[in-house]
């Protein structure tokens, strides 16, 4: 790289020169396992951006909800209604900007 | 963002770092031990309370035959306290123990005690410090062809049996010193399957469970599909963006 920023840690380690890309929180919101549909995210493409969800329950094994990204929103669906009823999820939106 | 403030922007005009840019930065990193079918877990050595919860990233060199079935973030917003895996061997001749190199980056930077370089968003949140390595990624697999690595599980019918589907990305070459954002991935949902098992088409509920394989530079998604009877009508459909960190 010819031009630009480089930051280097105190060792003489390189920490971030800009080059490449990022992801950027740009959408986070908290919904209940019951809930299926569009979640509207403006600019979003299954080739920018990345969306999943994190159930709030400490229980590891509990099945989140599908994320699937398209072009300016996020799907979520899910099946199975034995789901534990009123279960917080984390929706989070990254993506490239 | 706001239209004057520092920002750093790649050759293409991304925005890589600015002071009201809360990116990701480097805040633990270690080895931790996932055993197959065996519960590890990675404790965060401070609680990160960023909104968002911290991004886990495996180093891929270790893969090979032994795999993790299950990366996630165990927290609330502002309360993230640690990470829990689970290890998956595609064969009994394969490893049942792997130790892996992990790294944790958080959406909210800290202060580093040293010198350098530190932007403040305007709510008094540390949004870059040059103490601190930033999560910047050179590539990233978006692109997967299905391959054909279909296997029907031995379980018996009707008690979760369990069917193999393979994708992999076949341009995409990953090195091995590559972190893979794991967390990130659609671990597991459940979704729907159609079989005539019982000389009736009827739709089941199906368990999906995605593993990352590295094999020889590429990557590979590995879906274990539990049903009560086999598989055999499903769309399953996922993340298809994973970045690979090479920093």
């Amino acid at each position: 790289m010819s031009f630009g920023i480089i930051t280097r840690a105190a060792d003489g380690s390189e920490n971030f020169r800009a080059e490449g890309q990022t992801l950027r929180v740009i959408h986070h919101q908290v919904i209940q396992s019951s809930f299926t549909g569009d979640v509207q995210v403006s600019g979003v493409t299954p080739a920018n951006a990345i969306a999943y969800c994190i159930p709030r329950n400490p229980n590891p094994y509990d099945r989140g909800l599908l994320t699937v990204m398209g072009d300016g929103f996020v799907r979520l669906s899910r099946y199975n209604n034995s789901y534990p009823p009123k279960t917080n999820l984390d929706l989070i939106v990254l993506a490239i900007l | 963002m706001s239209s004057f403030d520092f920002v750093v922007r790649n050759s293409a005009g991304q925005a890589l770092a600015g002071s009201d840019f809360l990116g990701y930065s480097l805040v633990q990193e270690g080895s931790v031990v996932v055993v197959d079918q065996q519960l590890a877990r990675i404790n965060f050595s401070t609680t990160i309370k960023s909104k968002a919860p911290p991004i886990v990233a495996i180093q891929v060199r270790q893969y090979g035959g032994a795999w993790i079935r299950l990366c996630r973030v165990i927290g609330v917003e502002g309360n993230w306290t640690h990470c829990v895996l689970v290890g998956n061997r595609f064969s009994s001749s394969e490893p049942a123990s792997v130790t892996y190199m992990y790294r944790v980056y958080a959406a909210e930077a800290r202060s580093s005690e040293s010198y350098g370089l530190r932007t403040v968003s305007d709510t008094n949140i540390v949004s870059f410090d040059s103490g601190f390595k930033q999560l910047v990624f050179t590539s990233f697999a978006y692109q997967w062809q299905g391959w054909p690595k279909v296997v029907d599980g031995n379980a018996p019918a009707g008690n979760n049996r369990v069917t193999w589907v393979g994708y992999r990305n076949p341009t995409l070459n990953v090195p091995p010193d590559g972190w893979l954002a794991l967390s990130l991935a659609n671990n597991s949902f459940t979704t729907t399957m159609e079989s005539n098992a019982t000389g009736k088409w009827q739709t089941y509920p199906m368990e999906v469970e995605s593993t990352f394989v590295y094999e020889s530079g590429r990557l590979i998604i590995l879906f274990e599909l539990y049903a009560a009877t086999t598989a055999i009508n499903y769309n399953i459909q996922f993340n298809t963006f994973c970045p690979i960190i090479e920093n």
